[in-house]
Formats: structure tokens, sequence, C-alpha cells
């Protein structure tokens, strides 16, 4: 046996022959399918408002150095502040509606149009986590920061360039003890702009669920796993929270998040209209009795990602 | 590990009020980073792209990023007895901090919009006072200031001899 497709109609307004099977008298009842739509990926970006069309957004930063040998007599040597990277989201506004006509619901055996007419909330959501999961899915390539690299690169430089260059990807590999501990070492080793010891902590490890197996291994393992010596494990590798993803394209990428302040953190979702929703009605035709209309618009951009330890995995 | 070169570092100037900065008329078709050295040519001000310059006028205030014509740019004066901190390249190659000779002036070069000393210039505006390593002890210990292209602290002569 093998299923048949099923065919679709979407004319514009929604009448009684969109969802026929409402209108006839052959079924006993009719469901509307919910399901449940993950919501993750807020928490990786500050979230920000603007009235603008485009939301551009620098960094400065201290320049902290150690002080020289001075004699009084001399001039005392002097230091600047030092600019950062920058940049600029672009807001698209984006739009979506329904409307239905007045036999849609009164020619309806079985009352469940209005429970699937208006999926504008859902939508925003999608199109919200699929923001958030884009900047994720094309960051070792096509999404770039402030710097001009990739959101997760190896050819960072840090704000004095004189310190040269840092990373925030990491050589390719699948999640395990090794991989993680190098992950861990990059947020601990991180340096500020002037190559200071500026360490960050795991928070959370975002992982495709594709990869639960193996992160859970790591993180609730109290000995080394397939470690015949019984090798009890550091507490660094349960002292974050496991956050499967599964907006994510990629079956092998982990991203580690280190603790930061809202603000430090590299991704930003810029808010120029939040979702919202207005009622649609044709003044020319009093049989659309029901139209909704949803508008948003953001944009979202990396600044410099130095919140993050990404690994592309293997 | 090496540093990686920086345009110069100002230390301190005769002036307690720091370089004066002054608008100035820019050579046509050229392009700089804020921070380099330019030098004066007919009138115009120009970014330093070459080994061996022994007149060096100021340091560029600001970029310069495409090439336009009879643009005008705010450049920060050098002082004579001006201090700065300077990386160090021999003929256009990284050199150590060593290269550079106490007491010696030396021209300047520029190299992918950055300055350097130019120890291959025997005489020139920059009079090396010390290696970078030696005041700042600390910072060399962060990063090594001596390795090619080291660090040296330089005084500006505004008269080559």
């Amino acid at each position: 046996m093998s299923a048949t497709p099923l065919y679709q109609i979407a004319t514009g307004a929604v009448d009684y022959r969109t969802l026929a099977s409402l209108a006839t008298k052959t079924f006993d009842e009719i469901v509307a399918v919910k399901g449940d739509m993950p919501r993750e990926g807020a928490k990786d970006f500050q979230q920000l408002s603007t009235n603008l069309e485009t939301y551009k957004m620098g960094e400065i930063h201290k320049n902290i150095q150690a002080v020289p040998k001075n004699e009084e007599t001399a001039r005392v040597p002097l230091i600047s502040p030092l600019e950062g990277y920058n940049n600029t989201a672009t807001m698209y506004t984006r739009r979506l509606g329904f409307i239905a006509t007045r036999q849609a619901f009164s020619r309806q055996k079985i009352n469940a149009l209005s429970s699937v007419l208006n999926s504008l909330p859902d939508c925003a959501m999608v199109t919200e986590e699929l923001a958030y999961a884009d900047m994720m899915n094309k960051s070792f390539a096509t999404n770039t920061g402030g710097d001009g690299s990739y959101v997760f690169a190896t050819d960072h430089y840090y704000a004095d360039p004189q310190y040269g260059q840092w990373a925030n990807s990491l050589t390719p590999g699948a999640f395990n003890t090794d991989t993680f501990v190098l992950a861990w070492l990059n947020g601990m080793q991180r340096k500020n702009a002037t190559y200071n010891p500026s360490p960050m902590v795991p928070e959370r490890v975002a992982y495709p669920v594709a990869i639960q197996e193996a992160v859970s291994k790591v993180h609730n393992s109290s000995q080394y796993p397939q470690n015949a010596l019984n090798a009890k494990m550091d507490p660094l590798f349960s002292a974050w929270a496991m956050d499967p993803r599964k907006w994510l394209i990629s079956q092998t990428a982990w991203f580690v998040h280190h603790k930061v302040n809202e603000s430090d953190k590299g991704l930003k979702m810029v808010w120029e209209i939040r979702p919202r929703y207005d009622d649609l009605r044709d003044t020319m035709n009093p049989a659309i009795v029901m139209g909704k209309a949803l508008e948003l618009s953001f944009g979202t951009m990396c600044v410099i990602a130095r919140d993050w330890s990404a690994n592309s995995g293997a | 590990m090496a540093r990686t070169a920086i345009n110069p570092v100002v230390l301190s100037t005769p002036s307690p009020q720091g370089l004066t900065k002054v608008r100035m008329l820019a050579e046509d078709s050229k392009t700089w980073k804020k921070g380099e050295f330019c030098f004066l040519t007919s009138g115009t001000v120009t970014p330093l792209v070459a080994t061996g310059s022994t007149a060096i006028y100021g340091i560029f205030a600001e970029d310069q990023a495409t090439s336009t014509s009879t643009s005008t740019v705010e450049v920060y004066k050098l002082e004579d007895g001006t201090r700065l901190k300077m990386f160090v390249m021999t003929n256009g190659v990284a050199a150590t901090a060593a290269t550079a000779e106490i007491g010696v002036k030396y021209g300047a070069e520029g190299l992918s919009n950055v300055s350097y000393l130019d120890t291959g210039t025997a005489t020139g505006q920059f009079e090396v006072d010390s290696a970078g390593s030696t005041n700042n002890d600390l910072e060399d210990a962060k990063m090594d200031m001596d390795a090619a292209p080291g660090v040296v602290e330089v005084t500006f002569r505004a008269l080559v001899s």
C-alpha cells in the first residue's frame, strides 16, 4: 500500500469549500490538530527595540594595560580607550492575513473552523524562531559579525589588534568529553580587548536533538563514559544546562553559551514592530465576516559573538 | 608570542594639551586609516606607504576609505619631543626591538595601513629611547614586545640630522 497525497485549495478568502469536510454530513467528528511549537531561540539574543529602518550598534572598550615604569621627572605616558566593532540590523516588514466568508461559518456541520482559521500567532512564532535559528544555521558560513568574519570563526581580531586573533569556533568534532573540554577552555581562556583574562563559564549547551545521547553522556555521567579506569568526571561537565534544539538544521553542530550580562550577548534581535494583529474587512463585500492581519518588523545581527564557543560537529 | 604591529601610540607630548589637530588638504586619490603617519607633498598630506621616509608630518585623525579629490582631513601634527611607542621594521621586514639601537635616529615606513620605525633608514626623525619592554615589563609578560615586530619607545625629532 502507499499513501495518497492530499490536494488543497488556497484561493484567498476562506469559504465553505476551503474546509469542505466541515460542511459535509458524513463525519461524526473532526478534530483540529494542535501540536506543540517549541520556543527556544530568544534566550540566545539580546532583545532590543527601535522605531527606525536600521539599527546600528557598536562597541567601545577600556584600554586596560599594565602600568609602565615612569619616573616622576618624566611626562606621564598616556592611554586612550579603544573603538570596537559595529554592525547594523535592517528591519524588514512582514505581513500575513486571512479573511473568511459568512458561509464558511454558517454551513459547518461541525463547528471547528474557528479553531484552525487564525494561525497568525503561530506564524509569528515560527517567523521569530526561524530568524533565531537562521543566525545559528548560517553562523559558520554566510552570516558575519561586526568584524567581517563569520559569526563563529577562528580569525576574530581583538579590538586592539596588536594582540592578534581569537576564536569562538573550535576544531570540528562530535560532542564528547574531549571536545567539550576544548569548548570550556575556549571560554575560560577568553581575553578582553587588551588581552587580559576575561573568562567565561558555560551556561548551557545548545545542540540538535540528534546528538541528545552524546550530550547526555557527558552531562549526566559521574564517571568518564567508555573509560575502563572509572575516572571521575570533573564538575565542569555538568555545571551547565542541556538545551536541546529543534529548529537547527545541522544535525551535528553544537554551541556552548557562556554566562554574560544581557547587554554583552553578541547576537541581537531588534524589534521595530512586535507581532501586531488588526481586523481585515472589505467594505464592498459584507459576506467577509472575519479577517485578521498580522504585521511584524524586526532584524537580527551579530556584533561580536564572544559569549559563544561553537563547534560545527562531525 | 610576538605582537601584531599597530600604528604608533603617542605616549606623551611636549605640550600639556596633546598634539595639535589641524584640518589640511589631502592629496588626491589616496586612502588611509586613522593612526597612520602622513607626510607633506606639494602642500597636501599623503599617507606613508613606502620605506625610508624622513619627513613625517603627523598622524591621520580619521579614515579616508575611498579615493577622492580636493578633500580635507584632520591631522595631529607631530611636535619635536613627542614620545611614541612604535613597531620596528627593517626595509619592509619585521624586525626585533633589539634591531633599533638606542640613541640612533631612524626613518619610518608604511605597510598595509600601519606605520613602523624603519631601522633600514639610518638618518631619520625617530630617536630610539628604549626597547618597549624596558619600561613596560609587565605588558611584555602579557605578550612579547621584543620579538619581531618588536616595540620600541622613541622621541620624535623635527629636524633630521
